[in-house]
């Protein structure tokens, strides 16, 4: 069980889909990283992950919109966070993770414009217990709580003096919770491995009285093992994870925002690779189907690399 | 082993603790204020189309007398792009209803503020 949660960390901890006009982001986005599964007692995992994401072309509903009604060119952010996770016990662990926006962008229509937000994201504190595992079936059933803590409650400025939207500021500027839970099938013969993820999360209103809608996600994930025994790196994990995310509207003022909240689904293939202690994966995130209330800019596609490093404290 | 874990972790930890530190470090200090600005008054701020659609914008003036002044830019709803003291509202779709932009001008006498309201239809 070592092994799984150790090649399966590529997913959707921080979940959030993209940055875009109308579509304000919560929390931190995607490593994207996802312990799944409790860690063995005394193991540190250090995970450190990129992401780029990018968001060219507007829905009304579940179709493209090409109107008059458009105002962004297009948005993008690239982000960079640091997953601490530790095994407290064999039922046990405790994780924190934080980010850094290093640009959150929108290009606008008029007048060539942009607007770019930088900076900490948000810190999120996680306790992980399991609440079952069977060795002979090889099914593992945990879950997780956590709470949200923004870096800075303070709205950015940019250098102009101009407050940025909502969509391009670094943090939430809100407290949130966080509730997931894992659900692991394997089988060690074949290498293949089954995964259900669910995670909710939920924001506080921040002093620019903005409240985010709740964000439930979904994801389903079937893992197959190669080992190439001729080569130095033998070790390849092919994942293919089907997200689903549930966006509610968000509120501004105790108004609804009628223009945002959706639903999605993606198709995120990822490749990993393994070398004693260390994991590096790649991963690639295609919408395949999206519906969003009013019109919306809504997310193209997205791609993140993965670094995990493991360091056992257990001398046994 | 044991060692060489540590050192492993306090390596990794360290790292961490740096690029943190760092990226922290990189923040730009924001809404400073040259000590030689002087305000002499903010006369008016005026918007050039007080009812827009989505998906439109309209031009905001902030006129007032000085010296090296800072203006800074807010709205209740909806985008502000430009610099200086005239600026471009932009709503977007999800910004319907009345909408207050604001104006403050800062130097290092004073700071004076103003507002004005768009309606996005």
């Amino acid at each position: 069980m070592k092994n799984l949660v150790v090649i399966v960390c590529c997913f959707c901890l921080f979940s959030v889909e993209t940055n875009a006009q109308c579509f304000a982001s919560s929390g931190n986005p995607v490593g994207g990283s996802d312990n799944i599964g409790v860690l063995d007692k005394q193991l540190l995992r250090v995970h450190t992950f990129y992401r780029y994401n990018y968001a060219g072309k507007y829905y009304a509903e579940n179709k493209t919109y090409t109107g008059e009604k458009r105002i962004l060119k297009d948005a993008d952010y690239n982000y960079a966070g640091c997953l601490l996770a530790y095994g407290i016990g064999n039922k046990l662990t405790v994780e924190t993770e934080a980010g850094y926006f290093i640009n959150k962008t929108q290009h606008y229509i008029v007048g060539n414009y942009n607007l770019t937000g930088f900076g900490l994201s948000n810190l999120l504190f996680n306790i992980k217990p399991r609440l079952y595992f069977n060795a002979d079936k090889r099914i593992e059933y945990s879950v997780s709580a956590g709470i949200n803590i923004p870096f800075s409650t303070d709205l950015q400025r940019n250098d102009a003096g101009i407050l940025l939207p909502v969509d391009v500021q670094p943090s939430t500027g809100s407290y949130g919770i966080v509730l997931q839970s894992f659900l692991i099938k394997e089988n060690s013969f074949s290498g293949w491995r089954f995964f259900l993820v669910n995670r909710f999360e939920k924001y506080f209103e921040n002093n620019n009285n903005y409240i985010f809608g709740n964000v439930y996600f979904n994801s389903f994930y079937v893992t197959k093992h190669f080992v190439f025994e001729k080569y130095k790196l033998k070790d390849w994990t092919a994942i293919m994870q089907l997200k689903n995310v549930i966006k509610d509207r968000n509120y501004h003022y105790n108004q609804m925002v009628k223009a945002s909240g959706n639903v999605s689904f993606f198709a995120v293939p990822q490749l990993n690779i393994s070398l004693n202690s260390w994991n590096l994966s790649v991963l690639f995130e295609i919408p395949v189907y999206q519906y969003y209330n009013e019109i919306q800019l809504a997310s193209s596609y997205a791609f993140s690399v993965n670094v995990v490093k493991d360091i056992s404290f257990n001398k046994n | 082993m044991y060692l060489i874990n540590s050192i492993q972790m306090k390596r990794t930890v360290f790292i961490n603790l740096f690029i943190l530190l760092f990226l922290l470090g990189c923040k730009e200090e924001q809404e400073t204020v040259p000590n030689s600005s002087v305000l002499v008054s903010f006369d008016s701020l005026t918007i050039q189309n007080d009812t827009i659609p989505t998906g439109s914008t309209t031009t905001v003036t902030a006129v007032a007398q000085g010296s090296e002044l800072t203006y800074l830019w807010s709205a209740t709803r909806g985008d502000i792009v430009g610099s200086g003291n005239v600026v471009t509202y932009v709503a977007p779709t999800c910004v319907i209803g009345d909408n207050e932009i604001s104006c403050v001008v800062k130097a290092s006498n004073k700071s004076e503020g103003k507002k004005t309201l768009v309606t996005v239809y």
